[in-house]
């Protein structure tokens, strides 16, 4: 019997056929890539966090071995709010809201959303700022302490995010060591150019103080608008907003953390 | 019967299925097809390369896959199901990428999951696959992913070279920031080679160049 391949019967059931084998291969290959893909992800953030830290040249810092590094450099992760209250502490206990005791965990539990390293900054970008959640990493080599912490805004087209390494031996001059920025979708060639030295390094020695002692953050100036001093970094050419998006961000993430470091951690 | 006479996979007339596209039917600059990203993955050779090559697993794959099922496909929703057919390759490279290719797949971002929607895909499932058998069609597919890929990779050539002074992302031209090589002489990268404009001129003068060397493609 010859199939009639103009009729209705046909058309339905080779349809439903096809959708449900191609549905069920991807599904098969999601799940199966799904451990390697994860890996890849917290492999790439534990060496961002590692290249904040300017401990390492960051071309370096090897995304496959940033796990060991991060073991061996990470000695403790804190979490706080928009307040400069801890929330998440890897050493110490902390009382949630109904009055408990809360250990904190050495290993990361990867069901711990407070958990620093579970921070996902990215995801909050949207979240309103009071909302949002302000992960510190504390890293040490050779009896040198620096405080990682991260941020995340809105660039051109997509958000953007980055890792900032801070020393804040004094607390009155809290100076950023290095700094690492990532972006989703900014125009490459372009704005693109926040991941690349050229506009990262620039952040290193900058101050979150202005000359009066206050709060000042960093600044991403217009290139050659006026002289750069310890509280502005030169922007990009073809890239305003993209640069305007990394002030956004700097302005509301560095306050809460200056906030918090000026006062002494115990 | 001739029909029966088997046909050897490499005979003269298949090998016309992959020179014809790199040069007299070139997807791009003859028939102007994925234009698209030939804008916009050329900033850099590495993105345009990992691009091509995506695109030609898509291409060769899709092909055949539509080929053996050329029998079987109900007329009336063949452009849906080969819609399905290349949108579930390219998810199986999108994820494969990020499993294994991490950094490429970064770098490609967005444009991966765009070859759904390159034209030279479904351009040729629906004008040789369909009718042809697996083997020729796969050729069919090799050539023309070559013919798309050796425009992308010159456009790119250019593109970097020209904007940011680098090949592969090395830099040939000398340290733009440090000033030597060439920038100590005063030279600067031009911005617009950046920008996806700048592709169209760069393809532009390729059709223009292949047209001079190849009079039969001017059309009367």
């Amino acid at each position: 019997m010859a199939l009639n391949k103009e009729s209705n019967v046909y058309t339905i059931i080779f349809a439903t056929i096809m959708v449900v084998v191609v549905g069920g291969i991807l599904a098969y290959l999601s799940l199966a890539l799904k451990p390697a893909q994860v890996e890849n992800m917290q492999n790439e953030k534990k060496q961002n966090i590692i290249q904040a830290t300017g401990f390492m040249d960051k071309d370096k810092v090897i995304r496959d071995e940033a796990g060991d590094l991060f073991k061996e450099m990470v000695t403790r992760r804190i979490t706080i709010n928009f307040y400069g209250e801890p929330v998440f502490d890897s050493k110490g206990e902390l009382k949630d809201s109904k009055g408990n005791t809360v250990p904190g965990t050495e290993e990361i539990d990867p069901k711990n959303e407070k958990d620093a390293f579970n921070v996902e900054p990215r995801a909050q970008f949207r979240t309103p700022d009071k909302e949002k959640l302000f992960p510190i990493f504390v890293c040490e080599k050779d009896g040198k302490k620096v405080y990682v912490v991260s941020c995340s805004g809105k660039g051109l087209w997509d958000d953007v995010w980055g890792y900032i390494g801070l020393d804040s031996n004094d607390p009155k001059n809290i100076t950023i060591v290095a700094a690492k920025f990532d972006h989703k979708g900014e125009t490459a060639g372009l704005g693109s150019v926040i991941n690349e030295p050229k506009f990262q390094d620039q952040f290193e020695n900058k101050k979150l103080a202005g000359p009066s002692g206050n709060f000042q953050g960093v600044d991403v100036i217009k290139p050659g608008s006026r002289p750069l001093d310890d509280n502005t970094v030169d922007g990009l050419s073809g890239a305003t907003f993209t640069g305007n998006g990394v002030r956004d961000m700097l302005k509301v993430y560095l306050e809460v953390y200056y906030n918090y470091f000026k006062k002494p951690i115990n | 019967m001739s029909d029966s006479v088997k046909e050897p996979l490499f005979s003269a007339k298949n090998k016309k299925l992959i020179s014809d596209p790199l040069n007299d039917t070139n997807p791009v600059t003859i028939q102007v097809l994925g234009i698209c990203s030939a804008l916009a993955v050329t900033v850099q050779m590495k993105g345009a390369f990992v691009m091509s090559v995506a695109v030609m697993f898509v291409l060769i794959l899709g092909n055949v896959i539509v080929s053996m099922m050329r029998n079987i496909i109900p007329p009336r929703i063949r452009i849906i199901v080969q819609l399905v057919v290349v949108a579930a390759l390219v998810i199986i490279v999108d994820q494969v990428l990020k499993a294994y290719v991490y950094d490429a797949s970064k770098t490609l971002s967005v444009f991966v999951g765009l070859i759904i929607t390159n034209c030279i895909i479904m351009g040729r499932l629906e004008a040789f696959a369909l009718g042809n058998k697996p083997g020729p069609s796969a050729l069919d597919g090799f050539g023309n992913a070559i013919g798309y890929g050796w425009v992308l990779m010159v456009v790119a050539f250019f593109k970097e070279l020209l904007g940011s002074g680098s090949l592969f992302g090395f830099p040939v031209l000398g340290d733009a920031a440090a000033g030597t090589g060439l920038y100590s002489i005063g030279y600067e990268n031009n911005g617009m080679f950046l920008l996806p404009p700048s592709s169209l001129v760069l393809v532009a003068i390729i059709i223009w160049i292949q047209k001079i060397r190849n009079p039969k493609l001017i059309e009367a």
